[in-house]
Order: C-alpha cells, then structure tokens, then sequence
C-alpha cells in the first residue's frame, strides 16, 4: 500500500531528473516514467479497493511534525486522470516537436509537472500543498514559455506574477492556522477550525489565492494567453490538469478543513463569479478568431460550472440529493479534463499540417483530417454537454439541484451558457466542413491524431455510459 | 518583539502589493513581489517566537530533557526555508524572462507587451 503512493511521486520525479542528465533519451524516459506512474497508479486502485482509504506518514514521522500522504476516493480518481491525460499527451508530444533543443526541454519540466500534480493529490498536510503548488506552477510556467517567442514568455511572465500572488495569499493562511492550531495536518486542523475569526482570515487569503491561480472570473484575465500561446501538448496539459489542482483545493478545503467556517456569502458569492465565468467564457470563445484561444476561453467557462457546482454542493442540505451533486461534480472534472486535453492535441495537429489556427481559414480541414475534426467533434460534445458524454450526467444534476434549490437564475446562466457552447463549437465546425477549393488528399498519422481521438471517445462514450460506478465509489472510499 | 516581527511583515506584505500592482516597469514589480514574499516569511517566523526563548539547537546549553520549555518552535522556521528557496526559484525564474523580454523588444515597461496573437 504504502509504497504504491510515494512511487506516483518518484517515478516522474526521476525521470525528470533523468530526462535532464540525459536529453537525448528524453522520449524515450519520459514515455517510461509516465507509464511507471499510471502503473503505480494502478497499484494503489488495487490497494484503495481492497483496505480502503488509507494515510503512510513518510519516514516513519507522525503527523503533526512530519508529512502524511493520503489517498480516498476523490485523490485516485483525479490521480488517474492525471495519468491516462498525461499518457495520451506524452505520446502525441513524442512526434510533436521539431526543434530538438526544445524536445530536450520538454520532457524534464513535463515529468516534474506530472510529479508535482501526483504530489499534490496526495498531499495531506497543508505545507505540502503549498511545496506541490509552487513546484506545479515553476514547471507550467517553463512549460508555457517553451516555445521560446516573445508573446509566450510575456504569457508565462504573467502567469508567473500572479501565480506567486496566489500562493502568497495561500502561505499567508497557512501561517495563520499555525499560529492558531499549532498544526499543519489537514485532520489535526479540520478538528479544530470554527466560525472564530482566524479560521475564516484563513479561509478567505487561501481561497483567495486559489481562485487566482485556477482563474475563476474576473481572476481569468492570464490564463487565455498563457494557454494559448504555449505548444500544443502543454496547452492540453495546462488546461486539463493544472487548472484543476487549484479547483481540487478549493473543494479539499471547503468540505475538509473548513466545513463550519464557511459562510452562506462566500458561498454566494463564488456562485455569481462562476456564473459570471460561464457567460463571459463562453462570451469570449465564440468570439475568437483563433482556435486556442477558443479553447482556452473555454476553459474559463468550465471551470465556472465546476465553481458553480461546488457553491451548490455547499448550500445543498445534506441528503441523497447532495451525494448525487458530488459525484456530478466529480465527473464534470474528469470530463473536462479528456474532451479539453483532446481538444487542444486536435488544435495541435491542425496547425501543424495546416501551419495556422485561424477559424476563419479551416475550409477543407474536415476533408484533409477526418480523424482529427471526429476528435474536435466529439470534445465539443463533452463541452456543449450532450449526451452521450460525462458532462451531460453532470451537468443534469447540477441543473436538477439547482431547480430543487430555487436558484433560478442559476438554471438561466447554465441554459445560455450551453447554447454559447453549442454555438462556439459549431461555428469551428462549420468552417472545418466548408469545402476547400483545393482538391485534397485525406491525411491519416496514426501517433498524431490517435491520442487525441482516445481522449475524445474517453469523454463523451466512456464517461458517459461507464461511470455509474462513481457515485457508490465516492461514498464509500471518502 | 514577536509583535514587531510580525506588524512588520503585514506592513511588508502590503507595501509590497501596493509595488506590484501601481509599477508598470517588470523589475520594480518582480522586486515588489519579493518584497512581499518576505513579508510573509517574516509573518511565519514570528509566529513560531516565544518571548525570552533560545534557537532550537540542542547541544550542552540546551539538554534534550529541557528542551520542550526552553527552545521556540522550530516547524515555522523549517517552513520558512522551505518557502525562501521556492521565492528564489521564483524570483530567478521571474528575472529570467524579464532579461529575454528586454533583449526582444528593448523595453521593460509591461503595458508594451501586448502582442498576444488574437
């Protein structure tokens, strides 16, 4: 058991030191360390179904002075998505980049953001997340600057700024609870947090900090370039992984350490910022004129469901419905991690076979990479929210909840911002379906688009038909 | 003294913010945001001092068995270490970019870096 929960952070860890003493091999280290962690991985599925959740302090030191690593139902589930995301990434990324200098770079910050994220899950004591914050934003930084031109590294200085903020505003409620509790174990301070003024300072710098570095409106305004500028596989990454850590916290947070701190305004208010996302994001990717930065307003509209389905959860009296409205949330995640990482892989291989990303200029791509405008196809579906996808089941409940809360204009903003999708995802495949002039030759590569097709398929029929299992699952391995 | 300490990082904290957000220029904002990163590591040991206490070093002055009411609280200090070699990641990391943004474009002014491509 114990050992299956460092080893998802070692394994990547080194290879990324590997990666960095040996460039020449980074493809294949780096395909190798990923595969290793999902394997440990799934050796710690093994374990979690047959103990349960359990905890390895590390060292032998106990919680209060030394570091606990913990794992239950929501850490392996966002563990594996973690793994198969990075998986399908790291072999689209094996062929993607042409300058060998910046493949040599790649592969290091790629394992040690994989680390980071795998860290981060398993964290159980309030430092550590920070440490797994801070290392996750250093490599998403080097990562988005990658491609070495002025408009990235602008990006990436950005997200560097505000990514400190955030974690400044994180460690500063780290420091607080201290001086409080006199602990950092998330249990030791969970027992002890209150509606007394330290735990809600706390909660209020840490949330701060968090909605900062996972973009919740009006909090976005860095994410677009950053994603939309850096090379494809790590725009995948950023947008389906490392945006989540932030959300993960801010959930771990809420429910864990500061159940009775939370007030019914904080709540209120995360649910209007997330409505706000969802119009504004989607606002926005219908207007853009290139395909990742589409995409990557796009995210700041999903996070907006994930925020407005957190708010609900919290004000949701506890009950089945409640459950239900979890495990929702949860999926709404999961999904929008593949159909994303797809969406931007797909994005990837368009503008390299056709040297752009202009939407007004994809006549002729559906006749050129049928496989790939299939896998954009199919990520829309997941992002509009159709069934057969996770996101339907997910964005069911959240409308069912928010009915049964009489949060109407809630039901309203979720309504138009699905239309905004539809709209946004269509007019790309509108254009791809135009026919080009030219007569063209259908291009098939199988490394190139195959990742982004099984991401695809994975979002919309696999989380879509198979995931009844994650209701019970969430309930019983919490 | 602890109390000291610890206005002193608020105020570092906040001269720090106000830094960051009112400069335009890169290297008075990256310097501002170090500023405020000290401010919290400030904060952070002053919450671990206990007045009239010595360093958490045990050797002949301070004996293992006495230790527990004669040392300050050694975590926020190990903390803070931690925390002060992420900051120089960081600020490293931040100036950096800041030297091959000035090299591209001659200028260290923020508001001029608005080529992102639409």
């Amino acid at each position: 058991m114990n050992e299956s929960m460092s080893l998802t952070i070692i394994l990547p860890l080194l290879g990324a030191l590997l990666a960095a003493a040996w460039p020449r091999r980074g493809v294949f280290i780096g395909i190798t360390a990923v595969l290793l962690s999902g394997l440990a991985v799934g050796w710690l599925w093994f374990s979690l179904l047959a103990d349960g959740p359990s905890h390895q302090a590390l060292g032998g030191w106990d919680p209060g002075l030394g570091i606990r690593l913990q794992v239950d139902a929501l850490s392996i589930l966002m563990l594996s998505m973690t793994a198969l995301v990075a998986l399908a990434v790291s072999v689209y990324a094996s062929h993607y980049f042409t300058r060998r200098s910046q493949a040599e770079r790649f592969w290091p910050l790629w394992l040690l953001m994989i680390a980071a994220l795998n860290g981060l899950f398993l964290a159980g004591d309030l430092f550590n997340l920070y440490v797994t914050l801070e290392l996750l934003s250093l490599s998403a930084v080097a990562l988005t600057a990658l491609g070495g031109k002025r408009a990235g590294i602008a990006a990436a200085l950005r997200y560097l700024m505000i990514g400190l903020l955030g974690s400044m505003g994180y460690l500063a409620g780290v420091a607080l609870l201290y001086s409080a509790f006199g602990t950092l174990d998330m249990q030791q301070v969970a027992a002890q947090t209150g509606d007394d003024p330290v735990s809600q300072a706390a909660l209020i710098v840490m949330t701060a900090g968090l909605l900062l570095k996972s973009a919740l409106f009006p909090l976005h305004f860095w994410l677009p370039p950053a994603h939309s500028n850096a090379p494809a596989p790590v725009s995948a990454g950023l947008s389906a992984l490392v945006v989540k850590a932030g959300f993960y916290l801010v959930l771990r947070l809420w429910t864990e350490v500061f159940p009775d701190t939370l007030s019914t305004q904080g709540v209120t208010l995360v649910a209007v910022l997330g409505g706000g996302a969802i119009l504004w994001g989607s606002w926005q990717a219908l207007q853009a004129e290139r395909l990742k930065l589409l995409a990557a307003y796009s995210t700041v509209a999903q996070l907006g469901y994930l925020f407005v389905a957190l708010a609900l959860f919290m004000s949701a009296p506890p009950g089945v419905a409640r459950e239900l409205l979890f495990g929702a949330l949860v999926l709404m995640a999961l999904t929008h991690a593949f159909a994303k990482s797809s969406l931007f892989l797909a994005i990837g291989v368009i503008q390299h076979r056709a040297g752009h990303d202009r939407i007004a200029e994809l006549d002729g791509t559906a006749q050129r990479l049928p496989a790939t405008t299939f896998a954009i196809a199919l990520a829309g579906v997941a992002l509009i929210g159709l069934p057969p996808s996770g996101a339907f089941l997910g964005k069911w409940r959240l409308l069912y909840s928010a009915i049964s809360l009489d949060q109407w204009l809630l039901v309203v903003v979720i309504g138009i911002g699905s239309l905004l999708a539809a709209a946004y995802v269509f007019r790309v495949l509108g254009h791809a379906f135009g026919r080009s002039a030219l007569s063209v030759q259908a291009i098939h590569s199988v490394h190139e688009e195959w990742p982004a097709l099984l991401l695809a398929l994975t979002a919309t029929l696999l989380l879509g038909f198979g995931s009844a299992w994650i209701w019970p699952f969430l309930e019983h391995m919490a | 003294m602890a109390m000291i300490a610890m206005a002193t990082g608020f105020v570092l904290i906040l001269i720090g913010l106000f830094g960051a957000l009112s400069n335009r220029n890169i290297l008075r904002m990256i310097v501002a945001f170090a500023v405020a990163n000290t401010g919290v590591n400030l904060v952070l040991v002053a919450v671990g001092y206990m007045d009239g206490r010595t360093a958490p070093i045990l050797n002949e002055a301070v004996p293992v068995a006495e230790a527990t009411t004669r040392i300050i609280d050694p975590v926020p200090q190990a903390l803070v270490l931690t925390a002060i070699v992420i900051g120089v990641g960081v600020t490293a990391l931040m100036l950096a970019y800041a030297y091959k943004l000035f090299k591209t474009k001659g200028t260290l002014d923020i508001s001029q870096y608005t080529d992102l491509k639409w």
